[in-house]
């Protein structure tokens, strides 16, 4: 048979049972912690609310940096995409966004999406995973075309899908000044 | 052996506080003249930090500024203040200057001088026994980050390690960008590698 002093060594000294609220906070912290990226959020929280008017969806967030939400780890990665943009009719703060621009993408593996993504109403494209003709690799060179009209980017895109990561409204950064957003 | 901050590279004006850091914190040149290169601190002594890193001047005559500049100074990569390796470059990051930076201009010699310090400062030590001896450059982070890692892959001793950017140079003298970096590193510059992996992509 097994004392009850047995028992009593088994559980913690008094001095370790005030500490338990503590204990349990700092469990708290770190499990809600462990699984979020401060400064990812910060970028997401960044963006803002959508715009009045406008549903989420092909249509939204027009100049916002897409692969930050639509990937594997975002807030929208039931839609992740390789690469997203806005293009603009020009470089002018109050242009409008370019619809029906045709956008020429080809990876270093040498592929591409199956068929060339064409800005929609907004000005906005999309490239999912499953449109690309095998796996997407970076870096990638980019051109848009709309008719006679064609410009192709001078550097490539080394990681990061989302043309807004660099390409922002006039002004927005200073020490790139030449990089504004997307137009032909 | 070289010192790090040869005058010919030397900008007018200061380059930035990353430079004065550097100045400040190292003191640097062959171990032939340590003297010239050392700092005397009170109630310590002679305190002296010699390293030794790759030529500065073929940096930018056999074009490995930019294959960096091109490969890997883009916006979203290391054409970024914050980054260890920050390259500055004409289709990327400027620096930023007096007056306002000309984004037109091709790279400048400022720039590219600031370039070749963000380059060699990522690890002072193991780069100077890299050159002092000639042997495992590919040991270098810089190295090792640009040919990645792929967990896949069937050959693992060929892999350096994670880079977000991915593989961007192969393991071996046959790949042009190895060859424009380790070259370069060994004293051995190969200006048609590096253009050749310059124009890669």
């Amino acid at each position: 048979m097994i004392s009850k002093s047995f028992f009593s060594r088994l559980a913690p000294p008094p001095g370790l049972l005030r500490l338990a609220p503590l204990f349990g906070f700092l469990l708290l912290a770190g499990a809600s912690s462990s699984c979020t990226d401060p400064v990812f959020d910060a970028q997401v929280e960044a963006l803002g609310d959508e715009a009045p008017g406008i549903a989420e969806g092909p249509l939204h967030r027009g100049g916002q940096p897409c692969v930050l939400c639509h990937s594997k780890y975002g807030p929208a990665s039931d839609h992740v995409f390789v690469v997203g943009g806005t293009i603009y009719e020009s470089a002018d703060a109050k242009t409008l966004p370019a619809a029906g621009v045709e956008v020429l993408i080809v990876d270093s593996g040498g592929n591409s999406p199956a068929t060339n993504p064409v800005t929609n109403e907004k000005g906005n494209f999309f490239v999912r995973p499953g449109d690309w003709s095998g796996v997407p690799r970076f870096p990638m060179r980019v051109a848009i075309a709309r008719g006679s009209q064609s410009l192709a980017m001078a550097s490539h895109i080394g990681r990061d899908g989302s043309c807004a990561t660099c390409h922002r409204a006039p002004g927005k950064r200073a020490e790139v000044t030449n990089i504004v957003w997307v137009h032909l | 052996m070289t010192r790090l901050f040869p005058n010919r590279l030397q900008g007018k004006r200061p380059i930035g506080a990353l430079a004065a850091t550097l100045l400040a914190s190292f003191w640097i040149g062959c171990a032939s003249s340590p003297s010239e290169d050392c700092e005397r601190i009170p109630n310590f002594g002679l305190r002296c930090t010699v390293i030794a890193v790759p030529d500065p001047g073929t940096f930018k005559s056999a074009g490995v500024t930019t294959f960096l500049e091109r490969r890997c100074g883009t916006l979203d990569c290391h054409g970024q203040k914050g980054r260890a390796l920050r390259v500055y470059g004409l289709n990327g990051l400027r620096a930023p200057r007096e007056g306002g930076v000309d984004t037109a201009a091709p790279t400048t010699d400022e720039e590219i001088a600031s370039n070749f310090r963000s380059l060699v400062s990522l690890e002072p030590e193991e780069l100077s026994r890299v050159v002092r001896t000639g042997q495992n450059a590919d040991r270098l982070l810089l190295i090792q980050k640009a040919i990645g890692y792929d967990p896949d892959s069937p050959i693992p001793e060929q892999e350096g390690v994670q880079h977000k950017g991915g593989r961007v140079i192969n393991r071996g003298f046959s790949d042009e960008g190895y060859r424009c970096l380790v070259s370069w590193i060994g004293n051995k510059p190969d200006p048609d590698a590096c253009t050749a992996a310059a124009n890669a992509y």
